[in-house]
C-alpha cells in the first residue's frame, strides 16, 4: 500500500514556513512552565534568549536546563535560518532557492569544498539543510566543544561564498536527480508537487520549492552570485544556538565572528503580492504515467500562520487526518472502503496558507477505458466533503478533542527531546509567526481550542470557500517535468 | 533538502570521548592559505574585505555519558524487563519485543509473521471484551500516539511514545495486543490484500526491485533468500498465524522496554499488574530455525543481474557484499569498513558518485545484520545514461578498500561519525529503545552497549583493510541494475557475464528469479 504518512512528513518539510522578522525583545523571556489539559504534565518552556546585533543579525540562544540525575548532553545544535525561500525564486528560475542551498556547501574564501562535513561529521556531528516556501535553514549538530568553530564557519559562508562553474554544474545535476527521485519515481510525488501550482494563482507560493526542470537547467553561476549578495546577509538571518552551551561565551564568539559582517546598503527584496480570494470552484485533472490507483485532492486557501485561526485549523486537521482513528481514515478507509489512504494537510506559510483534503482510491487504476472519468473519483470527493461537513456541523465528543490535544502535545515533546529539535521549534516560530516565543504560545493555544472554534473555522475557511479539485489519474502527462504547469 | 537519510543501520555502543582535537580531523584550508580555487570563473558573492580571524581550535574534548540501561528477569516465567531511565521531559517510550519474525515462517508461506504482527493491532480482547481495530487505534491515539509495529528477520516490536502519566495505560494496551489478539479471519483477509497491493507497488519501484533481487542473489538458494511475495502472502492461512502466535509469543521470548521518564522501581510497579499473571505454557521452548551459515553463497544466475524496467523514471544501482555476524572477532573492523565506504554523506561511495561527479542525489549504505552473518548493501539512483558509470565507480571503490589501508585521519573521522551517531540516538527515548531492541534481537551480552565505542576505538587501519581483503572480494560482490536497459546500455555494452531479466516476468518466489 502507498505510504501517505511518509509523503506528508516530507511535504511538511518542504511546505511549512515564514517571513520578515524584525527585532524581537533583547532579553531572555522568563517563562513559567506550561500546564496542560487534559494530561497533567508540566512542560518546560523553551525560554529563548533573543538579541539583535547592530548589523541586523538576530541571535537566539537556548541553553539546556540542568536535570537532576542526568549529566549535560555534551551536544550543541547550531542553525542559521535565512529569510529567503521558494517564494523568492528569481523570475524564470523556479527551484533556485533550493538549488542555491546546495551551493552553500561548496568552497568559501577560507574553506575547501565540503568543509562543513569536516567540521561536523568528522568530529562526531552532522549537518544538513532544507528549503521551504519562506526560508532556508542550515543545521549543524556538534560536540559542544566545537561550537566556536562552527560559528566561525557559518560567518565565513555568509560573507565569503565562492562557487566555480564545474561545482555549480555538478550540483545542479544532483538537484535534477533529487527532483526525479522525489517527484517522478514516487508514484504520488507528482500529485503532491502539483498542489501548490493548482491552488495559487498570483503569489509565488505557486512554484513548487523543488522547481521545474527547465528552470533548473536555465540557472547560471551569475544567478548564484546575485542570489547570495541579495539574500545571504546578516540582516536577513537568524542564528540559533541550542544545547549544552554557556551563553556568555557564545555571545562573545558571536560578536567576534558575526559582528564585523556588514549588510549591503540595499534593502532585502520582499514579496508583496497578495493572493486574491477565489470566487469559484475549479477542477484540474492531472494525468501521470504510473498511477497505481487514482487520487483526488480538494484544496482551499487558508490564512497565514500567525492568524488566530491557525490553532483551530491545526486541531481540525488532526481530527480529520491524524492517525488511524481520524475521521477520514475511519470514514473513507476502514469503514467506507472507498480509499486506501486519506489525509488532511494544514500548510500555513508566512503570507498565506493552504488546506488540502486528499484520498487515494481503493483498488488499482483502470486499465483501458477513460481514466479521466474513473467512477471512483466523484464518490471520493463527496466522502471527503461529507467528513468535513459532519465535523463542522455535527457533535464533536470531548474525548475526541482530548485525543487530538494529547497527540499534538506528545508530538511536540517528542521533537523537543534534542537540542536540534528545540532549535527547530524556535526557528519555525520565527519564520512562521515572527516570534521566538511562539512555539510555547502555540502549544498552549492548541490545548485551548474548543469544539466551537473548530466548527467556526471549518465553516468559514473551508465550507464557505470554493475549492480547487485536483484529480490524479493514469494517462500521458502534459510535460515530462512531473506534470508541472 | 540537501541529502537523503542514510540507511537504517547504526552502530551499537557506550562511553567514549566526543570531539577529537583539530589535529585529529581533516581540517579545512587554514585561513593563511590563498583561496583554493578562486579562479576567474569563480562566483564571488561578496567583495567585502576579509573581516574574519583565523579558524579557532576546538575546546577540550568532552566525554560521552551513556545512560544506564538496567535489565532483569521478572519472576520465574522468563519475562525480561529492560529500563533506561532518562529524567527530563515527561515522556517515555514503551515497547514489547518478541523473538519471532519472518525467519520463523513456514516454507512457502513467507509473510506469516509479518501478517501476525500487523494483525496484532486489528483486534484484541480487552478486559474480556472484543475491541476492533478502529477502537484500538482510537484508544492508542487517545494516549497520544499510534502503535508502531516493526518486523525484522527474528524480531517483532510494538512501540508507543507517550507522556509520563500515560505509561501504565500504554503498557496495558500493548500487552493486550500482544497477548490477546483476535487474529480474525476477516482482518487477515484485509491485511493480506493490503500487503499484496503494497508488494505490487514495489514491482514498479526500481530501488525496491533492486533490493529484492539483491536479496535473492546474495543468499543464493538458502532459505534466508526467500522473499515475501504476493503469492506467498496469499498462501498464508489463519491456522499459520495462530500457530505462530501460540508457538512463539510466550513470556520467555518477550522483553518489556521502558525508556525515558521512569526509573527501575517505577517500571516494576507498572509492569507487575500487567504481566504478573502471564505464565509459561507447559510445552518446552520451541527450537528456532537455523540461521544461514556465514560462508559465501553461490550467486543466483550471475554475480551481475540486469533487470529491464522500461517505465522507471531513474535507474537504480545496487551493490551487495557479505558482512559478518555480531559475534565475529572482526565485527568492529567491519563496521568501520562500512563507515569508510558507505555509512554516511562523507563516505567514499557518496564522495565519488555525488560529491565529485554529481551523478546521483546520494549513495545510501546499510547493514542487514544477523547474529552469524550479514550483508552490506549500497544503493544509488541515477539518470539512465549514467547507471553503468555509477555501477563501475561503486565497484572500483568497494573492491579498492582491500588494496591499501585507510589513512589514520580518514579512519578517525569515520569513527567519530559513528560514535556521534550513537550519542545522538541516545538523546531520544525512541532512539534508546531502538538500540536496546537491536541489541536484544541479536543477543548482545549485557553491557555490550557501553563497551561498543571502545571496541570501535581499538580498530586499526590494517584491520579494516584485512576485513575488506577477507570479505569484499570480486567473487563475493553482487551487482544489480534496474532500469530501461536499452537506455542504460545505449552507449556502452552490458558487463560481460551479466544476466538480463525482465521485470514484467520476474518470479521473486523462485531462487533463480524466473520460471
Amino acid at each position: 500500500m502507498a505510504q501517505p504518512e511518509a509523503w506528508q512528513a516530507g511535504r511538511r518539510r518542504l511546505l511549512q514556513q515564514a517571513t520578515a522578522l524584525l527585532a524581537v525583545s533583547g532579553l531572555a523571556q522568563a517563562q513559567a512552565p506550561i500546564a496542560l489539559v487534559p494530561v497533567q504534565v508540566q512542560v518546560p518552556a523553551l525560554s529563548p534568549q533573543v538579541r539583535v546585533l547592530h548589523n541586523g543579525l538576530q541571535v537566539v540562544l537556548l541553553q539546556d536546563e540542568p536535570v537532576a540525575g542526568r549529566a549535560g548532553s555534551g551536544t550543541a545544535a547550531l542553525q542559521v535560518w535565512y529569510r529567503v525561500g521558494g517564494k523568492d525564486d528569481p523570475p524564470g528560475r523556479s527551484g533556485f532557492a533550493h538549488l542555491f542551498e546546495h551551493m552553500m556547501f561548496k568552497r568559501t574564501r577560507h574553506l575547501a569544498d565540503e568543509a562543513f562535513d569536516r567540521l561536523t561529521e568528522d568530529v562526531g556531528g552532522q549537518n544538513n539543510a532544507f528549503t521551504t516556501e519562506d526560508a532556508t535553514a542550515y543545521l549543524n549538530v556538534v560536540p559542544a566543544n566545537h561550537v566556536e568553530r562552527l560559528l566561525w564557519a557559518e560567518a565565513e559562508r555568509m560573507a565569503q561564498l565562492l562557487v566555480t562553474e564545474p561545482q555549480f554544474l555538478s550540483e545542479r545535476a544532483v538537484v535534477a536527480s533529487e527532483f526525479r527521485q522525489r517527484v517522478l519515481v514516487d508514484p504520488y510525488g507528482r500529485l503532491f508537487n502539483a498542489m501548490a501550482p493548482a491552488l495559487w494563482r498570483v503569489h509565488p507560493y505557486r512554484n513548487p520549492v523543488i522547481g521545474r526542470v527547465e528552470d533548473l537547467n536555465a540557472a547560471t553561476l551569475d544567478d548564484v552570485q546575485r542570489f547570495h549578495a541579495t539574500y545571504y546577509r546578516p540582516d536577513n538571518a537568524t542564528l540559533i544556538v541550542a544545547g549544552d552551551i554557556d551563553p556568555s561565551r557564545i555571545n562573545a564568539w558571536v560578536d567576534r565572528y558575526f559582528g564585523p559582517l556588514r549588510p549591503p546598503d540595499t534593502p532585502v527584496p520582499r514579496v508583496s503580492l497578495r493572493e486574491p480570494r477565489r470566487d469559484r470552484r475549479q477542477v484540474v485533472t492531472m494525468p501521470a504515467p504510473q498511477v497505481p490507483a487514482p487520487a483526488l485532492a480538494l484544496l482551499w486557501q487558508a490564512p497565514q500562520a500567525a492568524h488566530p485561526d491557525a490553532a483551530p485549523l491545526r486541531v481540525a486537521g488532526a481530527l480529520l487526518g491524524q492517525g488511524d482513528s481520524s475521521r477520514l481514515s475511519v470514514g473513507l478507509v476502514e469503514q467506507g472502503r472507498l480509499a486506501q489512504s486519506a489525509g488532511f494537510g494544514v500548510d500555513l506559510h508566512a503570507d498565506a496558507g493552504m488546506l488540502s483534503a486528499w484520498a487515494i482510491a481503493a483498488g488499482p487504476s483502470v486499465v483501458g477505458g477513460d481514466a479521466r472519468h474513473d467512477p471512483r473519483l466523484p464518490p471520493l470527493e463527496a466522502a471527503l466533503l461529507r467528513a468535513v461537513h459532519r465535523l463542522a456541523h455535527g457533535r464533536i465528543p470531548i474525548s475526541e478533542l482530548d485525543k487530538v490535544r494529547t497527540q499534538l502535545l506528545t508530538e511536540a515533546l517528542v521533537a523537543r527531546q534534542t537540542a536540534e529539535g528545540r532549535a527547530l521549534a524556535v526557528g519555525w516560530s520565527l519564520v512562521r509567526r515572527q516570534d521566538a516565543g511562539a512555539a510555547d504560545v502555540e502549544l498552549t493555544q492548541l490545548q485551548q481550542v474548543r469544539a466551537e472554534d473548530v466548527q467556526r473555522v471549518l465553516r468559514t475557511q473551508v465550507l464557505a470557500a470554493p475549492a480547487v479539485v485536483l484529480r490524479y489519474v493514469q494517462g500521458p502527462p502534459a510535460t515530462d517535468a512531473g506534470g508541472l504547469a | 533538502m540537501r541529502r537523503r537519510t542514510f540507511g537504517g543501520w547504526l552502530v551499537r555502543g557506550g562511553a567514549a570521548a566526543l570531539g577529537p582535537v583539530a589535529s585529529g580531523c581533516a581540517a579545512p584550508v587554514p585561513p593563511s592559505l590563498p583561496p583554493t580555487a578562486a579562479g576567474p570563473s569563480a562566483a564571488r558573492a561578496s567583495d567585502q574585505p576579509d573581516p574574519l580571524p583565523a579558524l579557532p581550535e576546538p575546546g577540550p574534548a568532552l566525554s560521552l555519558q551513556v545512560p544506564p540501561c538496567l535489565e532483569e528477569r521478572l519472576g520465574d516465567d522468563g519475562l525480561t524487563l529492560i529500563v533506561a531511565p532518562r529524567p527530563g521531559l515527561p515522556l517515555a517510550s514503551v515497547a514489547l519485543l518478541v523473538r519471532c519474525g519472518p525467519a520463523f515462517d513456514p516454507p512457502g508461506r513467507r509473510g506469516g509473521a509479518e501478517l501476525m504482527a500487523q494483525l496484532l493491532t486489528r483486534g484484541a480482547l480487552r478486559q474480556g471484551r472484543t475491541v476492533d481495530g478502529v477502537a484500538l487505534s482510537r484508544q492508542a491515539e487517545a494516549l497520544g500516539a499510534s502503535v508502531s509495529v516493526r518486523v525484522e528477520e527474528r524480531l517483532i516490536a510494538l512501540e508507543m511514545t507517550v507522556l509520563t502519566p500515560r505509561i501504565p495505560a500504554a503498557l496495558a494496551l500493548l500487552a493486550d495486543l500482544l497477548r490477546h489478539p483476535l487474529l480474525a479471519a476477516a482482518d487477515l483477509q484485509s491485511v493480506r490484500s493490503q500487503m499484496r497491493d503494497a508488494l505490487a507497488l514495489r514491482r514498479q519501484d526500481p530501488a525496491a526491485l533492486a533490493a529484492q533481487v539483491a536479496h535473492r542473489t546474495a543468499w543464493g538458494r538458502d532459505a534466508q533468500g526467500e522473499l515475501t511475495t504476493a503469492d506467498s502472502v496469499m498462501a498464508v492461512r489463519r491456522e499459520d498465524v495462530l500457530a505462530l502466535h501460540r508457538r512463539w509469543v510466550r513470556p520467555d521470548r518477550v522483553a518489556v522496554v521502558l525508556a525515558g521518564d521512569i526509573d527501575l522501581a517505577g517500571a516494576r510497579e507498572v509492569v507487575g499488574p500487567v504481566f504478573g499473571d502471564w505464565r509459561l505454557p507447559p510445552e518446552p521452548p520451541p527450537a528456532e530455525p537455523r540461521e544461514a551459515p556465514p560462508e559465501a553463497m553461490a550467486p543466483v544466475l550471475a554475480p551481475t543481474l540486469l533487470l529491464h524496467l522500461p517505465a522507471a523514471a531513474q535507474s537504480s544501482v545496487l551493490l551487495c557484499v557479505p558482512f559478518v555476524g555480531t559475534d565475529a572477532p572482526d565485527h568492529a573492523a567491519g563496521t568501520l569498513a562500512v563507515a569508510v565506504m558507505g555509512g554516511g554523506y562523507s563516505a567514499r561511495l557518496n564522495q565519488e558518485v555525488r560529491i565529485r561527479r554529481g551523478l546521483s542525489y546520494g549513495v545510501s549504505g546499510r547493514i542487514e545484520q544477523q547474529r552469524l552473518t550479514g550483508l552490506f548493501i549500497a544503493a544509488a539512483q541515477t539518470g539512465h545514461a549514467h547507471a553503468a558509470e555509477v555501477a563501475a565507480l561503486m565497484q572500483r571503490q568497494l573492491l579498492g578498500l582491500a588494496l591499501q589501508p585507510v589513512t589514520p585521519a580518514e579512519l578517525a573521522a569515520r569513527r567519530a561519525a559513528l560514535i556521534g551517531e550513537f550519542a545522538r540516538q541516545l538523546d531520544t527515548t525512541s532512539g534508546m529503545v531502538a538500540r536496546i531492541r537491536d541489541d536484544w534481537a541479536l543477543g548482545g551480552a549485557p553491557g555490550h552497549l557501553a563497551r561498543w565505542p571502545q571496541r570501535l576505538e581499538a580498530v586499526t587501519p590494517a584491520q579494516v583493510q584485512a576485513f575488506a581483503q577477507r570479505h569484499w572480494t570480486p567473487e563475493r560482490l553482487r551487482t544489480v541494475m534496474v532500469g530501461p536497459l536499452d537506455r542504460v546500455f545505449a552507449a556502452t555494452p552490458p558487463p560481460p557475464g551479466a544476466v538480463r531479466l525482465e521485470a514484467a516476468s520476474l518470479v521473486l518466489d523462485s531462487p533463480v528469479l524466473r520460471r
